[in-house]
């Protein structure tokens, strides 16, 4: 099942975390696609002043693309939920997980900046 | 008033005036048509009693000397005689090719007195009072003062409070945006801030202008879009200064201060210009400190 939605996020960007844990939201650095820490990942989408991404969500089968992916990370996920959020704390998508780590890998449409992006967690 | 009003009854002045090196005398030539019969000079008798339009008809020119003026250039009135006009004023031709309209004597001219710009027209004086202030003038004179009594209350000793203004000065909205943009550092110099400039969150070094925020989202007109390209090419990205705003489209970012997800109170916001590398940037560092900030 996967769930799919076009938004501007605030700040360009997508925060995937568990919800429910403190997590360490790592820095930005310049030039790259994303920033990853052991609990939280930054995703940067297409500039929200010029437009909407599309975003989907679900299962990793579901939301593969052709391309291979441009971010795939181990999250550590201790309430065994998972979430995606803008910048701001606003949630878009929320899914429970198997298990107190998860696996999340990141289709876009392309490197820098796109503006179809979709996550999928195993 | 012209200086002919001036020269007529003065001719030595009209040559002052001028800086004519030409007598009075050669003055007094000019000023008749070749056409004329020859009289002799001071004389009234030289003028004709009627000139001629270009449609048969004549205009009488009787001589009209006024008070003891005998001698000097005169001042007549022209009367309907045949012509179709109606009382219309003659003009008598002068060698600079100036004339005159009315049979008037001109004012004295008072040393000290006031002659341009006078209120007598109705309309108000270029400088000085400045026009009437409007209702909605009154209003933003009304939220001007309000956001400079509350930037005192922040910070009493705040340069901006003090201010060098004219009487009726009437302040504009770009006047109150750049109170509102003091406001916004002051909040965030208060010892505690979490969005101080330091924290990388707060207005940067590089704010110079911004505009009022309608609210915390990020639903830009184009008007407001226009504003926030226009105050960051002039001024650039309020953070690290850069023109340049990153993406292909060279639009800059809309950046609420203080940030939307800090300000749960809803205190007045004001946007500012940012670069995408800065925006990016701040918006992890927003995310950071909202979850740190997080209950």
């Amino acid at each position: 099942m996967k769930q799919t939605t076009s938004i501007r996020p605030a700040y360009s960007q997508v925060v995937i975390c568990d919800p429910t844990a403190k997590i360490e939201v790592p820095l930005w650095k310049k030039g790259v696609p994303f920033v990853a820490s052991s609990t939280c990942i930054l995703f940067m989408c297409y500039p929200e002043i010029d437009g909407p991404t599309k975003l989907t969500f679900g299962d990793g089968d579901d939301v593969r693309t052709d391309r291979s992916p441009i971010c795939e990370r181990m999250l550590k996920t201790p309430g065994r939920r998972i979430a995606v959020e803008t910048a701001e704390g606003d949630g878009i998508f929320d899914m429970p997980t198997s298990g107190t780590e998860t696996l999340v890998r990141i289709w876009a449409n392309r490197d820098w900046l796109p503006d179809e992006v979709g996550i999928g967690i195993n | 008033m012209s200086n002919v009003a001036y020269q007529k009854p003065f001719p030595g002045l009209f040559q002052t005036l001028l800086g004519s090196a030409r007598s009075v005398s050669e003055y007094w030539d000019d000023m008749f048509e070749p056409w004329q019969p020859p009289v002799e000079k001071g004389s009234d008798e030289r003028v004709p009693s009627a000139l001629p339009f270009s449609d048969g008809s004549e205009v009488a020119r009787g001589p009209t000397v006024i008070g003891s003026n005998a001698g000097q250039p005169r001042q007549s009135i022209v009367s309907q005689s045949n012509s179709s006009f109606g009382a219309v004023s003659e003009a008598e031709l002068f060698s600079d090719r100036t004339e005159v309209l009315s049979d008037a004597l001109p004012d004295p001219v008072l040393v000290g007195q006031q002659y341009a710009g006078g209120s007598s027209s109705g309309r108000p004086p270029r400088r000085g009072a400045g026009l009437p202030e409007t209702p909605a003038g009154r209003l933003l004179s009304e939220v001007f003062e309000g956001k400079l009594r509350t930037l005192a209350e922040l910070e009493p000793s705040n340069p901006i409070l003090t201010r060098w203004e004219a009487p009726n000065y009437r302040p504009t909205q770009r006047d109150i945006n750049k109170v509102d943009l003091e406001i916004a550092m002051a909040r965030q110099r208060v010892p505690g801030a979490v969005d101080s400039q330091a924290s990388g969150i707060g207005v940067g070094p590089f704010a110079r202008e911004s505009i009022p925020a309608r609210s915390g989202r990020r639903d830009w007109t184009e008007e407001e879009r226009a504003e926030i390209n226009r105050i960051g090419e002039r001024h650039g990205c309020h953070t690290c200064g850069t023109r340049n705003s990153g993406i292909a489209s060279g639009n800059f970012f809309g950046d609420h201060q203080s940030p939307t997800r800090l300000n749960p109170s809803g205190q007045n916001q004001i946007v500012l210009p940012q670069c995408m590398s800065c925006s990016v940037r701040q918006g992890g560092l927003v995310s950071s400190t909202a979850r740190r900030e997080k209950p």
